[in-house]
């Protein structure tokens, strides 16, 4: 992976505009799933997914190219969260933007466990949402979460145990899940 | 089997990891401990939500818009704009230093440098108008902070600014320009020194004798009559 970074990265700075379409395609999937997951508001999540891609193609000559490209994108990612984070606990958030547009194709019970989830993640405090998003959704190993959040591996293990109890506990709580899992049914 | 053996157990095997607890031991847990019978039950919804649920994803052609504002982000900062202005930074500083040591022969010579910026003087070179230095350094300044007392703005008028110039053309003016008057004072002397170079034709006594019969009448004709 890092060697096809390494090239993608070279054609990039060589100014070759489709492997700057290739970076942009390959990383707004997982840029756009942070940012949404962590500011919850699709057109903010969609601003600051293009400014991160922006910044990270203007910046790509500080890349090391011995590391994966995917932590060191997430990073920026990450901080142009917590920037927007921070000004945002200054200003109220309009309650319709609170959550995602229900996804219409999917069924009843698990357009209801998505709800929750989102419930779960958002109660979360923003480091431990980040890492929960970035193991579970982004399926980042434990490593490359630390590269991208510049904590030791340790601190990812502990925060991340730390938010799926919590996320456990509150969707134990929610009346009526139980009845939507055919597992739980059936013991 | 305490809760938190049990919690632990439960976290390695939401990340994909066997069981390292006995079974038996974890049963017997659940059914004396209600709380961490949800705890268990909450896992579960939690594994099967994460599967359930999709990554959030951009909208249909997100890419082509954040193309299109990498293109306009190239029109407006192309990549020679930084380098350029730095160059342009460092060539008005060259300017300003050289224009500012350049030797002056009718400033105080004891003291050339503090005399000519000193605070007593308001009339600095560096903010007179008729000083092409002025209008390159702080052309916004000089607009401002113009003062119609003999086409001169004042040294205080300019000073946030002009105080980084002057603290370092005084540090690197002091010991700088005395050696730079020397050399060009020395410079004079060896050309006033010089001979005349018609005069340079007489130099050692006898010489004329020395020299052939029709040299000497030539030479004769080209001397000035005295």
């Amino acid at each position: 992976m890092p060697s096809d970074d390494r090239k993608l990265v070279r054609r990039c700075l060589a100014g070759d505009a489709e492997a700057v379409r290739a970076l942009v395609e390959t990383f707004q999937g997982p840029v756009f799933g942070l940012c949404f997951r962590m500011v919850r508001h699709r057109e903010d999540a969609e601003d600051i997914t293009q400014e991160v891609l922006l910044r990270a193609v203007r910046s790509l000559k500080s890349w090391d190219g011995e590391r994966p490209l995917r932590p060191w994108i997430l990073a920026i990612a990450a901080n142009r969260c917590r920037t927007h984070l921070g000004r945002q606990a200054r200003r109220p958030l309009p309650a319709e933007d609170l959550s995602e547009v229900p996804d219409e194709r999917r069924p009843d019970h698990d357009r209801d466990l998505a709800a929750e989830l989102e419930l779960a993640l958002a109660a979360l405090r923003p480091e431990y949402r980040m890492v929960v998003v970035m193991y579970h959704e982004q399926e980042m190993p434990y490593e490359e979460i630390s590269d991208a959040i510049g904590r030791p591996v340790g601190t990812v293990k502990t925060w991340l145990h730390r938010a799926r109890a919590e996320m456990a506990r509150q969707l134990s709580r929610q009346p009526g899940m139980s009845g939507l899992c055919p597992q739980t049914e059936k013991t | 089997m305490n809760c938190e053996e049990f919690e632990r157990n439960l976290q390695q095997q939401v990340d994909g990891g066997s069981s390292a607890a006995n079974e038996t031991d974890v049963r017997q847990h659940v059914q004396n401990c209600p709380a961490c019978r949800d705890l268990e039950e909450g896992f579960r919804l939690l594994t099967q939500a994460f599967t359930a649920t999709r990554p959030p994803q951009p909208p249909q052609g997100f890419s082509e818009r954040v193309l299109d504002a990498f293109e306009k982000d190239r029109a407006v900062h192309p990549r020679w704009r930084l380098p350029a202005l730095g160059l342009a930074a460092a060539a008005s500083l060259l300017l300003a230093l050289g224009w500012w040591l350049k030797p002056n022969s009718t400033d105080d010579d004891a003291n050339p440098m503090i005399g000519r910026i000193s605070q007593d003087d308001n009339h600095s070179p560096l903010t007179t108008h008729d000083s092409p230095a002025s209008g390159r350094l702080f052309p916004e300044l000089a607009d401002d902070a113009e003062d119609t007392r003999d086409g001169v703005v004042l040294v205080e008028a300019v000073e946030p600014v002009s105080q980084l110039f002057l603290a370092v053309g005084r540090s690197l003016g002091s010991p700088v320009r005395p050696i730079a008057i020397s050399a060009t004072e020395a410079l004079e002397n060896l050309i006033r020194d010089i001979p005349d170079p018609d005069s340079m034709m007489m130099p050692v006594p006898g010489m004329r004798e020395m020299m052939p019969a029709p040299m000497r009448k030539k030479m004769d004709e080209k001397a000035p009559s005295s």
